[in-house]
């Protein structure tokens, strides 16, 4: 699995067991995955059927029954929960469906949490979190609380905040799942921005329009991934691909 | 046909027992699902009421033995003593005697001041005063015999504390000035102190046994005891009779206050620790509600939702506490009535003992009213405002948002990840930080006067340890108090900050969560928890110490001085930071350090 230099992550057997006995459920089953550098996955599949389990896994959220999990061509399902913590930091950006923005934070002060936890100055981690929330459409608001913002625009700030320490790949778990079609049309746009400036994507949804945006799409069912699909890509530009996926462009 | 049946509208039924039930039920519920916080107030309130009603009985029981004796025993209201007797005290003592205030009189008896060591027990040598006394019963100041018979030549009779710090009983021998003496028997008085409180101990002689005493006598002396017509007047007595300089005349008062100074200051200790624990029972039982009040919402929330009136709600959250205070108030009424004679059983000197005495209604409704008082001051308003809080909200956010602090946010920016974690983890509730705060300072002012009560003790001891060896048994019950109350403080402070703990890691496992899955390690989250727990601990030490020594001082002074009572050691009052922070900090750790094990998705799935 480490010969491939373009591989950013991959999985072989990799298992989640919750209970024993009766009431064991296996809520990943044996999965194989391997995704490249600068692509774009998508996971579908019903409520329950493993799709979040298997992305907290992939970011060492949750750890695995069996099976091996590899990230820039190292093991790491058995690092330590310290050692994954620091991986988290440079190589994992996560984009959460109820978005886990810090109340009592700005926007800006969010999105610059995650430079300030590995350590970048306080000078350098505002640069950095201003230029990502002026990137995401929200300097006007950098001083908002998350209280204080719609649906989308906390969602764009949970994204800066994933990409504020460049990682190697962005996990995000129904990013749409909370926000009505508009919003959606926006975090769309910023995820069509992202995959063309070349970031790794592995996207959780059980939303085919936003499936349907990435380059691959893989099908979960009990657990085991079902169905894997290498979509063809016929538009290029933010818009088309938008478009594309059946959502309005206006906003 | 639809099929449907539709209920007619009725009179609804009044059932007065069914809200009530369903309150009990669904508090005795939720006791069943979270034991231990239930167990852990249930012990702050117990530790508390006990408190209390020793404080209120051991007030109204300490007290008789001293009246009963000077009863029994006819005391004198005023003692005129001379340590060096002449023709001037001799006519001083007779003007006294002859006064027309004076109803009754006892001697002038000789009273000798034998040098240190003339008293020689079971190989032990200390001073002793040696009285002489007639055969027959007097007017005024008849030692109430508690074993062996009056004296006789060759016999004397030993003061019962002084008998009981040299530990000889009727039938043992000792010498004076080398001079044989058999113990006829033991007695009590009220015409002075019981040792160790007067510096010397008393044996009474006959005349004749005393005459030939006298040339090995430090100082030859002389003793008289009046009653005067009005008791309450005595010490005006005195005053206006003191001619002498060498003649000290003493009223049954001042006597009285004396012979019950471990008693009071024991009592003292008692109110001190009752208030103490008090406030921090209070201080538990609202972190406890605290660190609840999300579930507690969310839980109004759906009663809200399934139709329950507002008062209902607060009624259902209200019950559990009141419940904890009724039981807490109860067990420890009875707990405090029954350890009372422990604190009031009089000390050698006095007659009678201290039976259990039952609380007074008074004392009773007092314990209950200040537990449910406690309980209800430390839970109506976060109840009310949960029972008040839109149900929807509620539902979709139970925890009241956290206050944004600009100046953490922007300061923990530039400190390293456990520090900037804490800051802001701290700076997120000020209020709760306050209370933790508070708790922590009552218990750390609370240690303060403890550790000066314990000087005190210590100071005395060594004074009274240079004539009687270790055998200072009057002070025993005084270190009993202050020993009960320092380990009753403990106990509370320990239940008020496994709270804290729990409570500061329970509200802050999203936040922790979050950072970790933003990259921080479990050790920076479990460091920037205990960093959190920590500041209202410093603040807690900064403001407990002064604030210990103000109390102390405060009391002493409106207690009657012991401005010149020793003060505990530096070096004890210096380790109360360290110890503070570190058992802060070592309990917090553990709550925390299990909480960043646990995977973090766990904690933000239940978001």
């Amino acid at each position: 699995m480490t010969g491939n230099p373009r591989q950013v992550l991959a999985t072989r057997g990799l298992t989640k067991v919750y209970g024993s006995g009766p009431s064991m459920v296996r809520a990943v089953d044996g999965v194989d995955l391997d995704v490249q550098t600068g692509e774009v996955v998508s996971v579908m599949g019903p409520s329950g059927c493993g799709k979040s389990t298997l992305l907290y896994l992939l970011g060492g959220l949750e750890r695995p029954t069996a099976g091996e999990v590899v990230l820039a061509g190292d093991r790491v399902d058995r690092l330590s929960e310290t050692r994954w913590a620091r991986l988290r930091r440079h190589a994992i950006g996560f984009v959460f469906q109820a978005f886990h923005l810090v109340d009592e934070l700005t926007v800006v002060e969010n999105v610059e949490l995650p430079a300030l936890l590995a350590g970048a100055t306080p000078g350098k981690a505002r640069r950095r979190a201003a230029e990502l929330v002026d990137r995401v459409g929200l300097a006007d608001r950098a001083g908002y609380l998350p209280a204080q913002l719609s649906g989308g625009q906390k969602q764009r700030v949970a994204v800066a905040r994933a990409l504020v320490n460049e990682p190697l790949v962005v996990l995000a778990d129904e990013p749409t799942g909370n926000l009505d079609t508009a919003a959606t049309t926006d975090v769309l746009r910023l995820f069509a921005r992202l995959r063309s400036a070349g970031q790794t994507l592995v996207i959780v949804t059980h939303d085919s329009r936003v499936a349907s945006t990435a380059d691959r799409l893989m099908t979960m069912r009990d657990g085991a991934i079902v169905d894997h699909t290498r979509l063809e890509r016929r538009t290029s530009t933010v818009d088309d691909l938008v478009s594309s996926a059946g959502l309005e462009t206006g906003s | 046909m639809t099929g449907f049946s539709v209920r007619r509208a009725t009179r609804p039924r009044l059932r007065l027992s069914g809200p009530l039930r369903l309150a009990a039920r669904l508090a005795a519920r939720d006791l069943r699902h979270r034991p231990g916080t239930g167990l852990l107030v249930l012990l702050a309130l117990l530790t508390a009421t006990t408190m209390m009603t020793l404080a209120l009985v051991v007030n109204r029981s300490a007290r008789s033995p001293w009246d009963e004796t000077f009863a029994a025993t006819a005391g004198p209201h005023v003692v005129a003593t001379t340590f060096d007797a002449d023709e001037a005290t001799d006519r001083a003592m007779a003007d006294l005697a002859a006064a027309p205030e004076v109803v009754a009189r006892a001697g002038p008896y000789p009273l000798l001041s034998m040098p240190d060591g003339a008293l020689e027990a079971h190989g032990r040598r200390i001073g002793v005063e040696v009285m002489a006394r007639d055969g027959g019963a007097a007017e005024v100041d008849r030692p109430a015999l508690v074993g062996g018979g009056w004296i006789r030549d060759g016999g004397a009779v030993v003061e019962e504390s002084f008998a009981t710090a040299l530990r000889v009983v009727v039938g043992d021998r000792f010498t004076i000035a080398g001079r044989p003496f058999t113990v006829a028997g033991i007695a009590v008085t009220t015409s002075r102190q019981p040792t160790p409180f007067y510096s010397h101990g008393l044996v009474w002689t006959t005349r004749a046994d005393a005459a030939a005493l006298a040339p090995a006598a430090a100082n030859r002396g002389a003793v008289l005891m009046l009653r005067l017509a009005d008791p309450v007047g005595a010490p005006a007595f005195a005053a206006g009779h003191t001619t002498l300089q060498q003649l000290y005349l003493d009223d049954w008062q001042s006597t009285r206050l004396d012979a019950l100074t471990d008693v009071l200051f024991a009592l003292f200790g008692l109110i001190v620790g009752a208030v103490a624990l008090a406030l921090l029972a209070a201080a538990s039982v609202a972190v406890a509600v605290a660190g609840r009040m999300a579930s507690q919402t969310r839980r109004a929330a759906l009663l809200k939702a399934v139709g329950a009136t507002p008062r209902f709600i607060v009624t259902v959250m209200l019950a559990e506490y009141v419940t904890f205070a009724l039981l807490a108030a109860g067990v420890g009424l009875l707990a405090g009535t029954y350890l009372a004679p422990v604190l009031a059983e009089p000390v050698p000197g006095v007659l009678g003992t201290a039976p259990v005495v039952l609380p007074s209604i008074t004392t009773v409704a007092l314990v209950l009213g200040a537990a449910t008082i406690l309980v209800g001051l430390s839970t109506l308003v976060p109840t009310v405002r949960a029972a008040r809080a839109s149900a929807v909200r509620s539902l979709a956010n139970p925890a009241r948002s956290p206050r944004r602090s600009r100046l953490a946010i922007a300061v923990s920016a530039r400190l390293p990840v456990p520090l900037l974690l804490g800051l802001r983890l701290a700076a997120r509730r000020p209020g709760r930080a306050m209370l933790a705060a508070a708790g922590l300072s009552v218990t750390v002012a609370a240690v303060v006067v403890a550790l000066w009560m314990e000087a005190g003790i210590r100071g005395d001891t060594a004074q009274v340890s240079d004539a009687l060896g270790e055998h200072a048994i009057t002070y025993d019950k005084l270190r009993l108090v202050t020993y009960t109350f320092i380990a009753a403080l403990v106990a509370l402070a320990l239940v008020n900050a496994v709270l804290v703990a729990w409570t500061t890691a329970l509200d802050n496992a999203r936040t922790s969560a979050l950072a970790r899955a933003l990259g921080a390690s479990p050790r920076q989250v479990t460091s920037g928890l205990t960093v959190a727990s920590l500041l209202p601990a410093l603040v807690a030490v900064t403001v407990g110490i002064p604030a210990g020594f103000a109390a102390y001082r405060a009391a002493a002074a409106a207690a009657g001085g012991a401005s010149g009572s020793p003060t505990p050691a530096a070096a004890g009052l210096l380790a109360l930071l360290p110890a503070t922070l570190f058992v802060v900090a070592a309990l917090t750790t553990i709550p925390s350090h299990r909480a960043s094990r646990r995977p973090a998705i766990e904690a933000l799935r239940t978001d």
